[in-house]
């Protein structure tokens, strides 16, 4: 026998049965079962077909666990992709809809699958009561072969049909059998060796440390990542808008536009910038000495500054800049014609605008105009725009009706003023260098002067052909 | 079961009864002493040899992603337009490989092919280190190998940035890494009963406290291999159909972009079918030398090998459907493009490499359609070898010319690979063989209790009293 | 072989493996009360002025119940090429399934016939205007195609489908048949050896077949999944028909004892792994051209989503995967075959539907909504009994079972674990 004679205190758990072939095996289930125990199992090398009946070992519960686990895995992968996709980060990407069921499936069959076998195995696990280190079974020499070439059958003390000596006698009785064998408790204590206890808090205090570094990590607000190998795309030598340089003397990266220098393609006729024809020996260079900070507008940067750089220089805006701050003020509520005193000289405005005039311009200026001027002005320039019609039926307080284009005031303007009140605003009129081009704008000044010409011109100003045409087309 | 030592040529046919499956006489116990000499006798100079060579090309291997890692994608020959070069290829390539374990296991076990069970342990074996050398690929491939984690869907405060789900490449994270997981454990809760037969039998003490804690107390109860039986069929249901999804899901990366060649309705059974025949095709490779290596001629029989064979013949003809298919309809809808990239990919700047891939994948095993060939060890072993080249071309094929030539000819541009692109896929080979060496040397290379369970019962002393038995009940 | 000695069950050659007399009068019931139907249902067509609407509906039916016989064509080589061993006591029967290749091959001169002699109500192809570059209809893509998609080639491709199906279906037939009476185990041998060319041949004859009476209905539209598509469907319905035809069989007394419960959940295993092989197919088809998004795909999808075909769609993918595939899941439901029947009539009923969204949204060109009407039930139940009429002639006098099969026994005693 297996056990150890020298200890008295050995409790018997059970007898068990070898037998050399897997017949005999489950002939002698059969007869168990028939005789009505059922403390019973049987040790095989390898899954013995039959011998589920023969014991009467009932269907194990584990598909349902795995259908649950699959069914949960699945819906949590319908339900990550929708949280994550449409609430917490919704981002439109090859023009597919937020929520794509269709390109959701396969995560969700695969979370599926994932949960559904992790539940097969763990359920399979749980259900064997494994792992299970420690078993009397294993304390008998024989038994190692139980997963060799043996078969075994046992019958514990536990069940209500043992009787040392009657089941003793039915275990004698199995054909094939070839030993019978008493199989003892363990008696060793069921105390966890001290060894594994402290190895078991150190590894428990170890296993705390990579939560606590992603903790750390979590609340971080680094820019450039903790690990880092290739450097060489976040350390460059470059030098980056709104830092330090020490390459300058003055201590700046953005650098200053060099004074006396125009920056390659960017010089334009100052007559066509601030339609004002400089004096002679101004010639365009005091604005050019000028620091200016580089400006956002990437279109035409040069020109705009230079249109505002001309202002200290020239003050050509000098009568309007008081009026621009009065009107909200005082609350005219006349045509705001009448002029304030001029402290300054006039500037010597351009009298003509100083580009081509053709038909292709008028058209341009037209198109502008129509978008950028009718609403306040009117199509035909009478300061009648949608606006200001709305402005006025409302009675907004604040609001100062448009110029009438047509008014003797600005039939006498030069071109160059009218192009500066486009470009600069005049009273509640913003200025439009933001929005319109140069170019446009003196197509708009040319624009209105057409228009202008529509009021006073004569019939004389008709060229022959065209009368001719006119008068056919009047009768 | 007769216990004469006569030769039986397996590969004849007897309808009606059935070949043995096991040869050679052999009882339960002389299995798992066959088995199980492998992992207790001496380990043989050979083993250390082949080990050391291994270990080095993984040395190899790690030094130049270490390399890769420190200097930037820029080592590979992936360039613009060519984005997805060896790396890819590589990865598909050795994703295919890891199809056949799984799928002997699952999808054999579904159709009671009772044969699968002594080669499926090495074929599962043979799968999850595929499967560690195909995860290694894209994982280097994303550049930032240091944030890898972003590819997973994790709460990031300085980010509030979350993977996109419509990306096919995100379903290629939870395909890969899913199969991974299922394959590892249904591996492992396979080779439970044999980790414990090596328990009970080794007299080392420190491997036995090794197999002690692998085989969880195992005892063979017939409680425990109920549940465990329905574990497995369950395993089984669950592993079939993922072994489909995971190739389908590598070839969706492809098919459902737009690129000529690459977007075809086909791709997913025609990936599914391409990856059953290179894993079979390693199957072969790894089989053929191993059960003359290691005497295991009586488990692993000709019959065995037969039938991977036939496997070969068939899932290589569907890929030759495939082929034929996607030209046919590259004719048929008429589309120019595509009609291009067909004609291209035969005759354009890599039909050399076109025609490896039909003359290896499609060509070489038509001849599994004589018999002299699928029982010929040898021969199917170069043939094996050429449907490994062929897969690999296959993915090099269908990776590189359809991103070297797509719609504007002014952004087309050739893949030149570097010597770093070569020694990875060469290295990649190093990690294989290491890890499957490990095994054969410490691991059950056979499922020594399914063997057992396909094995006739011996003549027991019931029987001979089996009619009076019969009479009582 | 130790273990479970089961007792050797015997068949014996008599009336309890041939079917019952009564049937016979189905046959002629069958035979000309389809007939009938079928001119019904082309006189309402002609009568209603809408004869392109019977073309359609009568090809729908054909393809059901020809896929019926194709899946049956499928499964008796593969049963031959794998040396299975559970499946013998089914085989007959499939054997007779495919024998119906034959008057398919009949009914399908109602359909060539006219595309011979220039109709294009069925197939839009079939026009010399669309392939004439001067002519206002020209079709460029249809042009292209017309040295594939062109009368003549697609008559000989018929032929030479259904003379290649007839082959198969008689070889199989025949030699089964001489088996029973001698018991040579080398005609077993002999059909495992051209099994394999058999399935060869089955798998491109298939995929063209599918090609030209289904996926050339929209001549613009191409997908080189549609073949497998094709033979998903085909497997599917073939194991649900044959689940029912056995439960029809053991109702009236046949083949009791033969064919056990472990056989359905074979049987039932089929169905439900074909279930989702038809939804993996099917997906995968919708999935790659719904997220490319190129035109010259999305249009039949599109014409599959309009006019109230979305509700066949959701249809399909709750009818035709999710509710079976949950219902055939069980073990208990498959061992249980009063409930595996039910499920199998589900599935024969959506087979059609899935036929159906495939064809009939091709009447008048994509704008017609799904009119499921007098004329469709007349060419289903029309076909259907012609079906049956000729399925219970070839029946008639033949053992149910292959009688000397050499793997019978291991059939009879098939235990599933």
């Amino acid at each position: 026998m297996a056990q150890d004679p020298n200890n008295p205190d050995q409790k018997l758990i059970g007898l068990m049965a070898q037998f050399d072939d897997p017949d005999s095996l489950l002939a002698a289930c059969e007869k168990v079962r028939k005789a009505g125990y059922t403390n019973t199992d049987a040790y095989t090398p390898f899954p013995l077909h039959g011998i589920d009946d023969a014991l009467g070992i009932k269907p194990t519960i584990l598909p349902w666990i795995v259908l649950a686990l699959g069914l949960m895995g699945g819906s949590a992968g319908l339900a990550l992709q929708y949280i994550t996709n449409v609430e917490f980060y919704p981002f439109i990407i090859s023009a597919k809809p937020l929520f794509s069921l269709p390109a959701n499936i396969p995560v969700i069959f695969e979370l599926t699958i994932l949960h559904a076998a992790i539940a097969v195995f763990l359920g399979m696990l749980l259900l064997n009561r494994m792992p299970t280190f420690s078993n009397p079974l294993f304390r008998v020499p024989e038994f190692a072969r139980a997963t060799d070439d043996k078969f075994f059958l046992t019958v514990g003390v536990a069940d209500e049909k043992f009787k040392p000596k009657k089941t003793r006698e039915l275990f004698d009785s199995f054909i094939g059998q070839t030993a019978v064998i008493e199989v003892f408790d363990d008696p060793s204590s069921n105390e966890i060796p001290k060894v594994f206890k402290f190895v078991g808090i150190g590894v428990s205090v170890l296993a705390l440390i990579p939560p606590l570094l992603l903790w750390r990590a979590y609340n971080d607000t680094a820019t450039v990542p903790r690990i880092n190998p290739i450097r060489d795309m976040d350390v460059q030598l470059r030098g980056d808008t709104q830092t330090v340089s020490h390459v300058f003397a003055d201590g700046r990266t953005m650098r200053p536009r060099i004074a006396g220098t125009v920056a390659r393609g960017e010089y334009v006729d100052p007559i066509l910038l601030t339609g004002i024809v400089p004096e002679m020996d101004q010639q365009n260079v005091a604005f050019l000495q000028e620091e200016e900070p580089p400006k956002e507008e990437g279109e035409k940067p040069a020109e705009e500054a230079n249109a505002e750089e001309d202002k200290p220089a020239e003050e050509p805006a000098a009568e309007e800049k008081p009026m621009e701050e009065k009107p909200a003020e005082d609350k005219p509520t006349e045509e705001a014609a009448a002029p304030a005193q001029p402290e300054e000289p006039e500037p010597n405005w351009v009298k003509i605008a100083p580009i081509e005039i053709n038909m292709a311009t008028l058209e341009r200026g037209r198109n502008r105009y129509n978008i950028y001027c009718s609403v306040c002005h009117g199509l035909a320039g009478d300061g009648d725009g949608l606006v200001s019609q709305r402005a006025l039926q409302r009675q907004e307080p604040t609001w100062v009706p448009p110029t009438n284009l047509h008014t003797d005031y600005l039939l006498t303007q030069p071109d160059g003023k009218i192009y500066n009140t486009i470009t600069n605003g005049i009273r509640k009129m913003k200025g439009y260098a933001d929005q319109i081009p140069t170019e446009d704008r003196w197509a708009i000044v040319t624009y209105v002067r057409a228009l202008q010409k529509t009021r006073t011109g004569t019939p004389a100003e008709i060229p022959a052909v065209e009368m001719k045409e006119l008068e056919i087309k009047g009768q | 079961m007769a216990t004469v030592n006569e030769v039986i040529d397996t590969t004849i046919d007897d309808p009606g009864n059935r070949t043995p499956l096991v040869i050679g006489g052999h009882d339960y116990g002389s299995i798992t002493k066959l088995v199980c000499r492998i992992n207790e006798d001496k380990t043989p100079f050979a083993w250390y040899v082949a080990f050391a060579a291994s270990l080095t090309v993984l040395g190899f291997f790690f030094s130049l992603i270490g390399y890769l890692i420190f200097t930037g994608v820029g080592v590979w020959g992936n360039n613009n337009p060519v984005y997805w070069g060896f790396p890819i290829v590589n990865f598909v390539f050795w994703v295919g490989i890891g199809h056949a374990g799984t799928l002997i296991s699952a999808i054999l076990f579904i159709f009671r092919q009772n044969w699968r069970t002594s080669i499926n342990r090495f074929a599962e074996a043979m799968t999850i280190f595929a499967v560690c050398c195909a995860g290694i690929f894209p994982g280097i491939h994303i550049g930032r190998v240091w944030v890898f984690y972003w590819l997973f869907p994790l709460p990031s405060l300085q980010l509030s940035m979350w993977p996109n789900f419509r990306s096919p490449l995100l379903w290629d994270v939870f395909a890969v890494s899913t199969y991974a997981t299922v394959s590892l454990i249904f591996w492992y809760t396979g080779m439970i009963p044999d980790l414990a037969t090596l328990r009970d039998r080794t007299t080392n003490p420190i491997l036995r406290i090794v197999y002690s804690i692998l085989s969880l107390g195992w005892t063979g109860s017939a409680r425990s291999w109920s549940r465990y039986e329905k574990a497995y069929t369950l395993f089984a249901a669950l592993a079939a159909p993922l072994v489909l999804s995971v190739h389908t899901i590598v070839s969706f990366d492809f098919a459902v972009s737009q690129l000529p060649g690459w977007h075809t309705t086909i791709f997913p059974p025609y990936f599914v079918a391409g990856a059953v025949f290179s894993g079979f095709g390693m199957v072969l490779t790894l089989m053929v030398p191993a059960r003359q290596l290691f005497g295991l001629k009586d488990v692993v029989t000709l019959r065995h090998l037969e039938n991977v064979c036939k496997i070969l013949l068939a899932t290589g003809s569907m890929v030759g459907y495939a082929y034929a298919m996607e030209f046919f309809i590259a004719w048929y809808g008429g589309n120019m493009y595509e009609q291009f990239a067909f004609i291209n990919r035969a005759f354009g700047p890599y039909w050399w490499a076109y025609w490896i891939m039909v003359s290896c994948n499609v060509i070489s095993p038509q001849l599994f359609w004589f018999r002299k060939c699928r029982t010929t060890p040898w021969l199917m072993f170069v043939i094996s070898i050429f449907v490994n080249i062929g897969m690999w071309f296959e993915r090099f094929v269908i990776t590189v010319t359809s991103l070297a030539r797509d719609f504007l000819p002014s952004s087309w541009g050739m893949f030149n690979p570097t010597w770093v692109d070569y020694g990875m896929l060469f290295g990649s080979f190093g990690l294989f063989f290491t890890l499957f060496l490990i095994f054969i040397r410490f691991g059950p290379i056979v499922a020594m209790a399914e063997v057992k369970s396909v094995m006739p019962h011996p003549h027991s002393p019931v029987h001979d009293d089996h009619h009076a038995a019969v009479e009582h009940s | 072989m130790g273990g479970h000695h089961k007792p050797t069950i015997t068949v014996t050659d008599d009336e309890s493996i041939r079917i019952s007399p009564a049937w016979q009068s189905l046959r002629v019931l069958g035979l000309f009360g389809g007939a009938g139907l079928l001119i019904v249902a082309w006189l309402i067509g002609k009568f209603s002025d809408s004869s392109s609407y019977f073309y359609f509906s009568y090809l729908t039916s054909f393809v059901y119940f020809l896929s019926i016989s194709l899946g049956a064509l499928f499964f008796v080589p593969i049963h031959h090429l794998t040396r299975a061993g559970w499946s013998v006591v089914v085989r007959r029967i499939c054997e007779l399934i495919t024998q119906n290749l034959i008057p398919m091959a009949a009914l399908f001169l109602i359909i060539l016939l006219p595309v011979v002699f220039g109709s294009h109500s069925l197939f839009e192809w079939n026009n010399p205007e669309l392939w004439n570059k001067d002519s206002s209809h020209y079709d460029q893509l249809i042009a292209h195609k017309s040295p594939y998609l062109n009368p003549t080639f697609f008559a000989i491709r018929a032929i030479i489908y259904f003379s290649a199906w007839i082959c198969i279906a008689r070889y199989f037939f025949l030699n089964s048949l001489a088996q029973d009476s001698n018991g040579d185990k080398a005609i077993t041998l002999k059909m495992q050896k051209w099994s394999s060319l058999a399935v060869v041949t089955f798998a491109l004859t298939v995929t063209f077949a599918s090609f030209d009476w289904l996926m050339s209905l929209d001549p613009h539209w191409f997908s080189t999944i549609f073949g497998v598509y094709f033979f998903a469907g085909c497997a599917l319905s073939f194991f649900a028909f044959l689940t029912l035809t056995v439960f029809l069989l053991q109702q009236s007394g046949k083949l009791e004892g033969i064919i056990t419960k472990e056989h359905y959940h074979d049987l039932g295993k089929y169905t439900f792994g074909f279930t989702l092989f038809w939804a993996y197919i099917a997906f995968s088809q919708f999935l790659l051209i719904w997220y490319a998004n190129i035109p010259e795909e999305t249009g039949w999808y599109l014409r599959r989503q309009e006019n109230g075909w979305a509700y066949v769609a959701i249809a399909l993918i709750f009818g035709h995967f999710f509710i079976p595939f949950f219902g055939v899941m069980s073990r208990h439901i498959r061992r249980n075959k009063y409930a595996l029947v039910c499920w199998a009539l589900l599935i024969l009923v959506m087979h059609y539907v899935d036929l159906y969204y495939i064809v009939m949204p091709q009447v008048a060109h994509g704008t017609a909504a799904p009119s499921f009407g007098l004329i469709d039930v007349c060419c289903i139940v029309g076909i259907g009994g012609v079906y049956i009429s000729f399925l219970i002639w070839f029946a008639t006098d033949k053992p149910l079972v292959p009688l000397k099969d050499p793997r019978l026994q291991e059939s009879l005693a098939l235990q599933n674990h």
